[in-house]
This record gives structure tokens, sequence and C-alpha cells, in this order.
């Protein structure tokens, strides 16, 4: 049995919805996954700390206020800062397909929009962290 | 996880590693627990690599009671009613893995709501992992990692538990038991286990809700009660949310024992 993977799941800025937050986690613990789920109103930093002190291997940000250019970039600059780049970013939430490729350019690995399959995530995830573990 | 620069060499070394620096990173104990888990470390593996390094005998404090109940909000209540200067404070929150994928949400960071308390303290949220009792197979071996790392005030928060969890008592110098004022009548208090190890009840009154049967009830058996633990038991009632009863508890825990916190009241 492999050790379950680590991942936090996180809620950016003014954001109250959180329902597919909570929905992604719950998939992601069935699919065998430990989630730590920071809760809403997190700042970009709080939410690096956090990847850090649970030793996550994946970032996972939900966002649906429309401030996601802004959000990741923040994140990313503050994994870099922090020198954590071996952890996975990832998002999903309310995101026009346009702002897609400045955000896989920004240096996020995949981002899910509504209408994704819940079972692709895991499967993604979890093929992604044994890359990057090997 | 692991990281790559880890790769090829033994778990060990790299603890050893960690343990040899003077001063350790939060990236460093985060890794240093994953190790612990991921090998079923025990103490006598790390006593092994430790060397003669010092190790703080911590102050350990257990939080317990039924899900949902308000354990993470008394926790958060906690670690906001004291100044810890002079301490280095480590959580480590419990949750519970799935018994059918090994999976695991682990919620308790949420009700942490002073971004500040991130800046200062180490918080580490463990699944079971398939341990029964409230808490981590590797519990023992991570809180005395925690130590050796420097800590000197470390809070462990039980999953949401029942009558028989009683491992937290073997874990901790102190039990905290969060509990609700509609927790059954004088016989549920005769019953082994939780109640026999629990060595402060906080009643939680959530909502405004409290049964003053109830109370009287549980400091009756209290006082009546022969087991005398390590301090009490004692009955506090209060409020995680309005951080009511917190005074009287952090006297309360000032007085325990000789090896008493030296902490100021905020």
């Amino acid at each position: 049995m492999p050790k379950p993977i680590r991942v936090l799941i996180a809620k950016v800025g003014l954001d109250g919805h959180d329902r597919g937050a909570k929905i992604v986690s719950r998939t992601l613990r069935d699919a065998g996954f430990e989630v730590i789920y920071s809760g809403l109103h997190q700042t970009p930093r709080q939410i690096v700390r956090t990847a850090i002190q649970e030793d996550v291997s994946a970032i996972g940000i939900s966002i649906l206020s429309g401030s996601h250019l802004e959000h990741f970039q923040k994140v990313i600059n503050e994994i870099r800062e922090q020198g954590i780049e071996r952890v996975l970013i990832f998002g999903g939430g309310v995101i026009p397909v346009k702002d897609v490729e400045t955000l896989l350019d920004m240096g996020v690995q995949r981002i899910f929009t509504p209408g994704s399959s819940l079972d692709e995530i895991p499967i993604w995830l979890r093929e992604k962290v044994s890359k990057v573990d090997n | 996880m692991i990281c790559k620069e880890d790769k090829g060499y033994p778990a060990l070394e790299i603890l050893r590693a960690i343990l040899s620096k003077l001063t350790k990173a939060d990236s460093e104990v985060a890794r240093g627990i994953s190790i612990i888990e991921e090998n079923n470390f025990k103490i006598s593996d790390l006593e092994l690599i430790a060397g003669n390094q010092a190790r703080n005998q911590a102050k350990r404090i257990g939080i317990t009671g039924a899900p949902g109940i308000g354990k993470s909000t008394f926790l958060n209540r906690l670690l906001l009613s004291q100044d810890f200067t002079g301490y280095k404070v480590a959580v480590i929150a419990i949750d519970p893995s799935s018994n059918i994928t090994k999976g695991a949400v682990l919620g308790d960071r949420i009700r942490i709501t002073e971004s500040s308390i991130f800046e200062t303290i180490y918080f580490r949220s463990m699944a079971t992992r398939g341990a029964y009792g409230g808490l981590n197979a590797s519990i023992e071996a991570v809180l005395y990692f925690l130590e050796k790392c420097g800590f000197t005030l470390i809070f462990v928060e039980t999953v949401g538990v029942g009558q028989n969890e009683v491992k937290v008592a073997e874990s901790v110098d102190v039990v905290i038991h969060i509990i609700d004022s509609n927790t059954g009548d004088d016989v549920q208090m005769e019953k082994a286990g939780l109640m026999e190890v629990s060595d402060i009840f906080f009643v939680n009154t959530r909502d405004g809700n409290l049964n003053s049967k109830f109370i009287t009830i549980l400091k009756s058996f209290a006082s009546n009660s022969r087991m005398a633990p390590k301090v009490g038991p004692e009955v506090i009632v209060g409020s995680a949310i309005s951080g009511e009863g917190f005074e009287e508890l952090w006297n309360l825990l000032h007085r325990n024992q000789e090896n008493s916190l030296q902490i100021e009241n905020r």
C-alpha cells in the first residue's frame, strides 16, 4: 500500500464559495489522498506557509471571484520566495478559457474549469506527483 | 513528502541531518515528521541518531472531545488568549483516515482565525492512518522529534472521540476534555474510559445552551473522583467563542505541577 499523498486545498482572497473546494477535497479523500483543507479567505502567504508546515506535494486553489490571475501570480511568487518549487500548483473554479493559457504560462500545472470530470483530478494529480517524486 | 534531494539517502540519515542543525526551519520539521510517519519510526530509532543533543521536556497539553464539540475552536481561543513569548509552540491536530480508501480530509486549521498565529507556531495536521485510540500511530515519535527540535509547548488535538479513546492520556501531561452540557446522566460518569483520564472538563456552552443539571452532576463527579490523575479533575464552564472561562483555565494550567507554565495572561 503506497503512503497517502498529501495535498492542500485552499481558497484565496475574498471568495466565500467553497462548495467546489469541499467536493474536490472529498473526491481526493475518496481516492486515498490526505487532504488538508485550510478554509476560506486565505492570503497567498498563509497558503504557502501552510503548504510548508503540512509538507504537502501539491496545492490546489479554488477561485470563483474572478481575481484568479492576480492571486495565482501572488501564490507562485510566494512559492518561489520560499524555495518550495517542488510543490505542484493546480487550480479550478470559474476561470474563463482565455485565461487558462496565461495561468499555465505562469507556472500553474493545470486548471480544472467547470464541466471537468471529478474522476480526472485524482488520476492526473497522482501521476503528476509520482513524476516529481521520481 | 520526501524531496528529490533526499533520494538515495536512508531516511534515518536525513533525520540525523535535520536534528544536527542548530535551528530547524519549518520545512525541515515538516519533512522530519513525514519521514517518521512514512517509515513508522519509533522513539528508539530516533534515539539512535539523535546523539547527545539536548531534548526539551516540552509541556504537552491534550485536547479531546466529541466530533464538532469545538476542539479546534477551543484551541484557537487558547492560542489567542495567551502571550507565548519565551515558548516555542507546536500543534499536532489529528483527524481520521478512511478505513476504506486510506484517504482523509484534515480540517482543523480552518478554526484558526488569526493568521499571525501561523507566523509564530508550527501547526501540523495528521491523519490517524489506521491507529485507534484517538491519535496517530507515530504520535510518540513525532512528539519526541518536536522536543528534539526545540519545541517547549505542544498542543495535541485528538480526533473526535467517544468513550473509549484514551490514548491521549499516555502522550500528554494534561488532558482537557471539551464536553457539551447535554452529555447524559450520572451513570455516564461512572463508566470507565475517557471520563477517567480527563484532567480538566471544559463545558463548552455553544449557542448559549447550558444544561445546569448536567454541570451539577459533572462537578459532583469531579469532586468525588478518587482517580485524581494529574490535576483535578476540574470543571470549567466557558465558551470557546466568547473566551469565557479561559482565564480560569490558564490559572489552573499554571497551578498544575511543579513544572508549571510561566506564561503571562494576555
